[in-house]
């Protein structure tokens, strides 16, 4: 096993030093998530809850509750707008996205499948069996990688999700230019898509995203790894053991 | 002259908005001073009929037994109306000065009186009426609507030229073309132009910005008229645009198969994933739960073990004892890999 020396938080880490950080109670931290990361997913929270208490009331628009949301934002035209707005950053942030990814795959020569990547991988298949056999005691815990298939199929789900309601929200923003291009009936496609496809991100943030960050014993009431980026060292071994083991191995964090 | 503005102009020939509230301001101070004179009942109609229980004694044959036919008109309505200012006899023609039964020409079919006395000053909207199908159904077997059918008689309500407000553009959407055309009004609510404009959004389309309001055109997809229409709001509009459907059911059963096949797909996709994804969760959230309380069982009773635990967990808080005698931690064994998170 490689030593590592720790620099002290607040201290300029070396090029190549280990990323792990000890806090002023001498809690170790690793940094999980890059500066980037934090501010990508944080423009995806903010427009996505701004889109999703302006569009909801149109779309349920003879419930009792739409009449006052929408003269909560001052009528149609103004959630209208603030709804494009929002949908326009979440789309740049969309787009800033995919250039990382390329930038990351093609110049940087990332591997697309291994233990560090977004993408599913055979293991992942093995970990969901692994998860359901302990869920029933009849196994141990799955020992996780870097990114758990929950947690990658959360990210595979925004990626399709801005796809689907993006391609399908622009067609509705400007109907015209869609008749242009395709017949005027995949208009009446694409409210469908916006609308089903919205329902499906909400309730899973609602029903999904916010008990895995929020309600789980471990984490209550808030993990709040992704706006920080530092997640505990025992976290890092009791949720990701497989990952614990190899940042281990590379030096990366002191063995606990 | 069209002092009335019941003649609703369609959007594309809206008059400046200057002008519009100039002339709404006119007829309203017009409105003021005639009402007044009109509530003095110079012809003396409401002597009778303004008793609610003034009825036909001899009531047309299409009505029921002991169903009177009410000839009571609500004077506070009429007087609340846009035609306020005018005298009874302008609209019942030949009623003048003569008794009731005795109206000149007592074979003409109601109706047709009725259609003859709007005509009286609203040339205009009859000229585009008569193209309408309106009036084709009505001349071929009086089944289609005529001007009061959907205006109503004595309460005409008054028009801001150009300037409806939602509500008004709504409710004349269901109360005057959905009461026959139930099934279009229906259909057209899940779409996003009922939908705004039940939200208050007023340059919304209702039935008659696209279909016209008096000469009441039949859209169809491809149809140059149909362009003309979507353009008064979608000047980018072209032949493709109309086919973008306002009138689908609500499953959609009647449209395209494509539209079909796209609702379905996604409404399983919504359906399944969200189950699946919640149910997960559920299972995930018990069994962490489990593991961190140290919880055992199985089948019901690991919830019965659960309880169990919280209890002891309260005593040994109270009696201040940080691992009382039936801690589980200690006796599980090496093996068991139920403890684990």
């Amino acid at each position: 096993m490689a030593e590592a020396t720790y620099p002290a938080v607040g201290e300029e880490r070396p090029e190549g030093a280990a990323v792990a950080e000890t806090n002023v109670e001498g809690r170790d931290y690793y940094v999980r998530f890059s500066p980037y990361h934090r501010l990508s997913h944080f423009v995806m929270m903010t427009t996505f809850i701004g889109c999703a208490l302006t569009g909801p009331p149109l779309k349920y628009s003879y419930d009792f509750w739409a009449q006052a949301m929408m003269g909560f934002w001052g009528g149609v035209q103004n959630a209208g707008l603030i709804h494009r707005v929002m949908a326009g950053f979440m789309v740049a942030d969309f787009v800033v996205h995919v250039l990382y990814l390329g930038y990351h795959i093609g110049v940087k020569k990332a591997k697309i499948f291994g233990p560090d990547s977004i993408f599913f991988w055979k293991k992942d298949l093995s970990d969901a069996l692994g998860m359901v056999k302990w869920f029933f005691d009849r196994g141990p815990r799955p020992r996780f990688e870097r990114f758990t298939f929950w947690e990658k199929f959360d990210y595979w789900a925004v990626f399709w999700g801005i796809a689907m309601i993006g391609t399908s929200g622009f067609a509705l923003w400007f109907p015209t230019v869609t008749s242009t291009l395709v017949s005027g009936i995949f208009l009446n496609v694409a409210r469908i898509i916006h609308g089903d496809e919205a329902i499906l991100a909400i309730g899973w943030i609602l029903f999904v995203h916010l008990y895995n960050s929020h309600l789980r014993m471990n984490v209550f009431p808030m993990d709040p790894v992704i706006f920080t980026g530092r997640m505990p060292v025992e976290h890092v071994k009791h949720d990701k053991a497989a990952w614990y083991d190899r940042l281990v191995r590379e030096g990366k964090i002191k063995p606990e | 002259m069209n002092l009335t503005g019941v003649g609703l102009p369609r959007p594309r020939r809206r008059v400046s908005r200057v002008a519009a509230s100039a002339a709404f301001s006119a007829i309203l101070m017009l409105g003021l001073f005639v009402g007044v004179a009109s509530a003095q009942d110079v012809e003396g109609c409401l002597i009778c009929h303004g008793d609610p229980n003034f009825t036909d004694p001899t009531p047309p044959e299409n009505l029921e037994e002991g169903e009177d036919l009410s000839l009571y008109v609500d004077a506070e309505k009429f007087l609340g109306s846009v035609h306020d200012e005018l005298k009874c006899s302008d609209c019942h023609k030949g009623f003048l000065l003569t008794i009731p039964n005795h109206q000149i020409d007592v074979d003409k079919d109601f109706r047709q009186v009725a259609i003859e006395a709007c005509e009286g000053c609203h040339q205009e909207a009859f000229q585009q009426y008569q193209t309408s199908e309106h009036a084709q159904r009505f001349y071929e077997d009086q089944a289609g609507p005529i001007c009061i059918s959907c205006h109503g008689s004595h309460a005409i309500r008054r028009v801001n030229l150009g300037e409806e407000s939602a509500d008004f553009k709504m409710s004349m959407a269901r109360d005057s073309c959905g009461q026959c055309h139930e099934d279009k009004f229906e259909q057209a609510s899940h779409e996003f132009h009922f939908k705004a404009l039940s939200l208050g959004y007023e340059r919304a389309a209702t039935c008659f910005d696209c279909h016209g309001f008096h000469d009441n055109l039949a859209l169809t997809s491809g149809e140059p008229e149909t362009v003309e229409a979507c353009r008064q709001c979608h000047p980018g509009a072209n032949k493709g645009f109309t086919y973008f459907q306002m009138h689908l059911q609500e499953g959609f059963q009647d449209a395209w198969w494509g539209v079909r096949a796209v609702y379905y797909l996604f409404s399983t996709l919504l359906v399944v994933v969200l189950v699946t994804g919640i149910a997960y969760t559920t299972v995930h959230f018990q069994k962490e739960t489990r593991t961190m309380l140290g919880v055992f069982g199985r089948g019901a009773g690991r919830l019965f073990g659960f309880i169990r635990h919280l209890e002891e967990e309260s005593v040994k808080e109270r009696e201040g004892r940080p691992n009382g005698p039936e801690d589980h931690s200690n006796d599980k064994p090496e093996n068991d890999h139920r403890g684990m998170l």
